[in-house]
């Protein structure tokens, strides 16, 4: 399974590549990290806290947002044969659910939200001393662990959640086999056998965030930062700690656009910009490719598929798959997409043009699903969470274009921060409508359709 | 009850963040800003430091300053912003 990271180098190569190339770069070059420190300080974790959870199916909910430790929680439960948790937000409904469904559940995380106190805990703390003990007694690479451990635990699930069309989210189980054949493509397309650098605003819950500061950069001969910057000041920072290029900025088409607005300059390695989650205009493309005097490419994919095209915006329109992708032709203009790892095939949730076998254009999205900061929801099931709280006569939620921001047109008694509170307490904070608009009632044609149209004329109150 | 420097930050905030429902009397400067109190995200903090840089001069980083704290509340990113301001 690691043939293609074993097979591109000696061992001599890959030796240096594990053991004293640095891979995690922190604040200070002590405290950076190299693959195998990784690899043994989340054997240390499995080895010593972990096991003596070996009666019961072991669930670790991760909730660290900082690079390393995210990674040494992932494969320390993955050779625990445990299964990794990843919430899609932290509403207290969410967390409610996971609780009930895996009461013995691990939290991975400092500073926890109120409904998971009395989960057993794993602080960044523990795994800094871990890290500490590490590095102060070296063991030597071993290739022949490295590579059984990896084969062992290839079955080992890592459980995403994303918002089905039927409302409720929906569990995506990947497996550590598919998630890695899977960066291998993206290795290959992007170059990153080459060593490079890259930075990540995007969260590790999320698949893109998975994919592009844990398993590309984990395989591959790409560096990361540790953090994940949101601040202007905070990215460029990051870029700047280290001289690698190419440098790569991962981000989303919201974020981006806000980073443009600083007006500040760039570091001049910084030549690559990897976007994704949500389309983004060839106007934009061309804004932000001559702010950062780098190219920019949008990466396509899902949570079900994790990615699998690409393309330079501003150059074409057209999507190119990553190689040993393979679209079969369904009905109504629907495509299933093959790739090594995946299991089966997958329906993909936007209709496609396919104009050869790895090149198409992409069509319109199920207009139910929206993103909001990268993040998913389907509209459904913003609504019917809407419609639970009680003294909401009707409603929805609209996605504002221009904003990207939801807002919702409402039918009640309440006021606005009654509904916002009791809003806050099922949604992640991103779905939160901005502004409120109140009616009498939805306008809504002679067969009791909503006039979406006319809702969008009408001014928040 | 709000100062008026946090009463203007309260209003700086609404406006970065198009939060046109809410009023800024109406905001307790010890309210969380974030997850349980005004529900802002990572996306609005980002825009909050834009309107701070342009009004204040102020720039945000997170790596030098403990920024869960200073973006906690009103009041305590009002009190970080007046220390720090340049215009």
């Amino acid at each position: 399974m690691l043939s293609f990271l074993l097979n591109s180098q000696s061992p001599i190569e890959l030796q240096r590549l594990w053991q004293s190339t640095p891979f995690i770069y922190r604040e200070t070059p002590d405290h950076s990290l190299t693959r195998w420190e990784v690899f043994l300080a989340a054997e240390q974790l499995s080895k010593t806290v972990l096991n003596i959870h070996s009666n019961v199916k072991y669930s670790a909910l991760l909730l660290f947002e900082q690079r390393d430790y995210f990674l040494v929680g992932l494969l320390a439960t993955a050779m625990q044969k445990g299964q990794v948790i990843l919430p899609p937000n932290l509403a207290e409904a969410t967390l409610e659910n996971l609780k009930n469904d895996m009461p013995e559940l691990s939290v991975f995380g400092d500073n926890l939200p109120k409904g998971l106190h009395n989960q057993s805990q794993i602080t960044s703390k523990l795994i800094d001393e871990i890290f500490h003990a590490v590095k102060k007694n070296p063991l030597p690479f071993d290739q022949q662990r490295m590579t059984a451990t990896f084969e062992a635990i290839k079955k080992s699930e890592i459980w995403l959640y994303t918002s089905g069309s039927t409302g409720k989210p929906k569990k995506i189980i990947k497996t550590w086999q598919h998630m890695m054949y899977s960066a291998s493509l993206a290795i290959d397309r992007f170059q990153l056998m080459e060593p490079c650098y890259i930075v990540a605003t995007v969260p590790n819950q999320h698949m893109f965030g998975l994919e592009t500061t844990l398993f590309w950069p984990f395989f591959s001969k790409a560096s990361l930062w540790y953090e994940r910057p949101i601040f202007a000041e905070d990215v460029i920072s990051a870029l700047s700690n280290n001289s690698i290029e190419p440098a790569f900025l991962v981000s989303t088409p919201l974020h981006l656009t806000k980073l443009l607005a600083f007006k500040l300059k760039w570091p001049a390695h910084l030549n690559r910009v990897l976007s994704a989650t949500a389309p983004l205009s060839k106007t934009l493309a061309e804004q932000l490719e001559s702010e950062f005097k780098a190219s920019l490419f949008e990466v396509y994919g899902s949570t079900e598929t994790a990615s699998i095209a690409s393309r330079q915006t501003t150059v074409t329109e057209v999507w190119q798959t990553y190689t040993s992708v393979i679209f079969e032709r369904l009905a109504n203009k629907r495509y299933a997409v093959k790739t090594p790892g995946l299991k089966g095939s997958q329906i993909l949730s936007d209709q496609i043009e396919l104009l050869e076998d790895h090149l198409f254009k992409l069509g319109k999205r199920d207009s139910d699903l929206i993103k909001v900061a990268g993040k998913r929801a389907s509209l459904t099931e913003l609504n019917t969470h809407l419609l639970s709280i009680s003294g909401i006569t009707e409603g929805v939620f609209i996605q504002d274009p221009s904003t990207e921001r939801l807002r919702l047109f409402v039918t009640t008694s309440l006021t606005t921060s009654d509904i916002l509170r009791e809003l806050r307490k099922l949604l992640d904070p991103a779905f939160l409508p901005r502004p409120i608009t109140y009616l009498k009632a939805l306008p809504r044609s002679e067969v009791g359709k909503i006039l979406y149209n006319k809702l969008l004329c009408k001014r928040p109150s | 009850m709000l100062t008026p420097e946090q009463l203007e930050m309260a209003q700086l905030i609404i406006e970065a963040v198009n939060l046109e429902d809410i009023q800024a009397d109406e905001i307790d400067p010890e309210d969380a800003l974030f997850t349980n109190g005004l529900g802002l995200d990572s996306i609005d903090a980002l825009e909050i430091s834009l309107e701070l840089s342009k009004k204040y001069g102020v720039k945000i980083k997170s790596s030098d300053v403990n920024i869960n704290e200073i973006f906690g509340s009103i009041a305590s990113l009002t009190a970080f912003v007046q220390a720090n301001k340049q215009n």
